[in-house]
């Protein structure tokens, strides 16, 4: 069940996400969009590992064997870390851009011609 | 440590150095980006005698695969990563002279820029993959949007929303593949049991969008214009020259060697491979039907590096010996040319003051010899023989023949989109060719440029691109063996690719 929950979750987290990417114009809106589909994926991500009644991946003295069966994957753990860490330069970088947009065009609309002579 | 990877190492020990070194000079950062271009390409040249004949897969870590990351070194990867330094080095020395003066950070950026182009073409693992993708994304954003003060954030912008957008829906497939199979190296899913026919297939087109975005694909093509006429002419050479083949080859890796018919995504091979014929036929039309409504010089040439991007789309789908050796051929002649014509209209768009072509009429005369490397960058560009980019769209119109069926609307593709091309790169040749009243000769004043001197920054690229071309269009056997070597490993990659990394 919890599993299930995961995933519709993070399907309703990334279409949510999508439908902004793809319909906003303003750029703020839109890097929130893409922030929420970055939510989305990194849950989908993590979901991948887990299996209910599954421990946490931290390994301490007396744990042997089967034991090890009981965690979760950590991969997918360690992969939504990275991807979370790309996610917070993209964020920053976009700010930054958007910020030199402004003050070029004084307006955050992203329209249809951008860069267009 | 193995000795390999110092290819990869040149530019990120380039991009740690420049903060302090700025504080020095203001010109520290230009110079040690091209110091580590151009031992990129020393390193490259000295890797090529034994690896042209032994591929050799490194691996990061002592974690074998699947658990580690490991980096193949092969003859196209090593070609893909000389390449990549080379038209590098050629944009950054450009810089010295006639671009608008960058701060150290853009060489810090650019350096970033160039290791995730290398680690594209090198690595093995999907996730691996998925992040140089992102470097790469994430330092051409910053690149674009530091060219032309009021061009650049806007395509800046729309190129980073499309690169993180792709990217994370890649990672979406990424973790369904995970999901399901467990495994994240290319090899071992290129020898794997076989995925439900419908997840092979939606795994398979999550994990390619990104690749599609970087070489300007259809539909993820919207940000072409906005970027290159917000770039400087420098990135707008590594946009189309180092970005978009590095991509190919990453596409030929997924396409031919992760999904090969042994491998996890069997089931839905024959579907992707119809999907890219598709997508890359659309993408030849698109964009050179664009190129040719387009007044923009900088936009054009954008465009026309969308089609050629299309075209290889097409030789990877069609799958055969031929069409490979098209691709590789024309990934090669597309680089170079590009990079040429970049060159050349840089010069012109400075000393005209525009960018729209219509008003440069006569150019190509009163500056006759950037007018010559245009012409030369153009004739490869169209695919007239006796230039590099004769070979590639003759083998792959051959390519698709050979296949036959479907494939011949690969044929049909590249010649359409040659033809067009052929339109607008001749149209815009005559025009700069045509004559123009003297100074002093009445009619309109015209300024004199004859006398307008070159400097080695200029030169040197454009003399080498311009020699790269003719060359490899006279003798292309002089990449014979090297082009065999490459093809077999995107053909036959169970008894290349994956029996050296697996064993």
């Amino acid at each position: 069940m919890e599993s299930h929950l995961f995933g519709i979750s993070a399907l309703a987290l990334i279409l949510v996400g999508l439908f902004g990417v793809l319909t906003r114009k303003n750029i703020i809106k839109a890097l929130l969009a893409l922030s929420i589909l970055e939510t989305g994926i990194n849950l989908a991500l993590v979901s991948t590992g887990y299996f209910e009644g599954a421990r946490a991946p931290i390994i301490t003295r007396g744990i042997e064997g089967k034991d090890f069966l009981s965690f979760v994957d950590p991969l997918p753990q360690v992969l939504a870390l990275i991807s979370i860490f790309i996610g917070l330069g993209w964020a920053a970088l976009a700010l930054a851009v958007a910020l030199k947009y402004f003050r070029a065009k004084k307006s955050l609309e992203l329209g249809g011609n951008e860069g267009g002579e | 440590m193995n000795r390999e990877v110092i290819l990869l190492l040149f530019p990120v020990v380039a991009g740690f150095c420049i903060p302090a070194g700025t504080l020095v000079s203001k010109n520290f950062g230009k110079l040690i980006s091209l110091i580590a271009c151009l031992a990129g390409i020393v390193y490259a040249v000295l890797l090529a005698p034994d690896l042209l004949i032994h591929s050799r897969s490194v691996i990061i870590g002592n974690w074998p695969p699947p658990f580690g990351i490991n980096l193949f070194f092969s003859p196209l990867s090593l070609g893909a990563a000389l390449l990549i330094y080379a038209l590098a080095a050629f944009a950054i020395l450009f810089d010295f002279q006639y671009s608008q003066p960058q701060k150290g950070q853009y060489y810090l950026l650019y350096c970033l820029f160039v290791t995730a182009a290398v680690g594209v073409v090198l690595t093995c693992d999907i996730f691996s993959l998925f992040i140089f993708l992102g470097l790469a994304g994430l330092a051409s954003s910053a690149l674009i949007a530091a060219g032309r003060e009021h061009k650049g954030p806007g395509g800046g912008l729309r190129y980073l929303i499309q690169a993180q957008g792709t990217g994370l829906i890649m990672l979406g497939g990424i973790a369904l593949l995970y999901g399901a199979t467990g495994v994240l190296n290319i090899a071992v899913l290129a020898r794997f049991e076989p995925l439900k026919p419908s997840l092979a297939f939606l795994t398979g087109v999550l994990i390619l969008l990104p690749i599609f975005l970087h070489m300007k694909l259809f539909p993820f093509h919207c940000w072409v214009a906005g970027a290159y006429n917000g770039a400087t002419s420098s990135f707008a050479i590594s946009l189309s020259g180092i970005m978009a083949p590095a991509g190919a080859v990453a596409l030929g890796h997924l396409v031919l060697t992760m999904m090969n018919d042994e491998s996890a995504f069997r089931t839905a091979n024959g579907r992707l491979r119809i999907l890219l014929l598709v997508i890359g036929a659309a993408t030849v039309l698109i964009g050179e039907t664009a190129a040719v409504r387009e007044k923009n010089l900088k936009k054009v040439l954008a465009y026309s590096s969308m089609g050629q991007m299309g075209m290889i789309a097409l030789g990877i789908s069609a799958a055969n010996f031929t069409s490979l050796k098209g691709v590789l051929l024309l990934i090669l002649g597309h680089s170079l040319a590009k990079a040429l014509l970049f060159l050349a209209s840089d010069l012109f768009i400075d000393k005209s003051g525009t960018l729209n072509w219509q008003e440069m009429k006569g150019i190509g005369r009163r500056l006759p010899l950037p007018g010559s490397f245009f012409a030369i960058g153009a004739l490869s560009l169209i695919g007239i023989p006796l230039f590099a980019g004769f070979w590639g769209k003759l083998e792959l119109i051959r390519g698709g023949f050979s296949s036959g069926g479907i494939y011949l609307v690969a044929t049909a593709a590249v010649i359409c989109g040659t033809i067009i091309e052929a339109v607008y790169l001749v149209r815009i040749g005559l025009s700069f060719y045509k004559p123009v009243p003297s100074p002093g000769a009445g009619g309109s004043e015209q300024p004199d440029w004859s006398k307008t001197g070159y400097g080695l920054s200029f030169l040197l690229p454009t003399l080498l691109l311009s020699a790269a071309l003719i060359v490899i269009g006279i003798a292309p056997s002089l990449i014979e063996s090297w082009l065999g070597g490459c093809i077999h490993e995107l053909l036959y990659p169970q008894s290349g690719y994956v029996d050296i990394i697996l064993n």
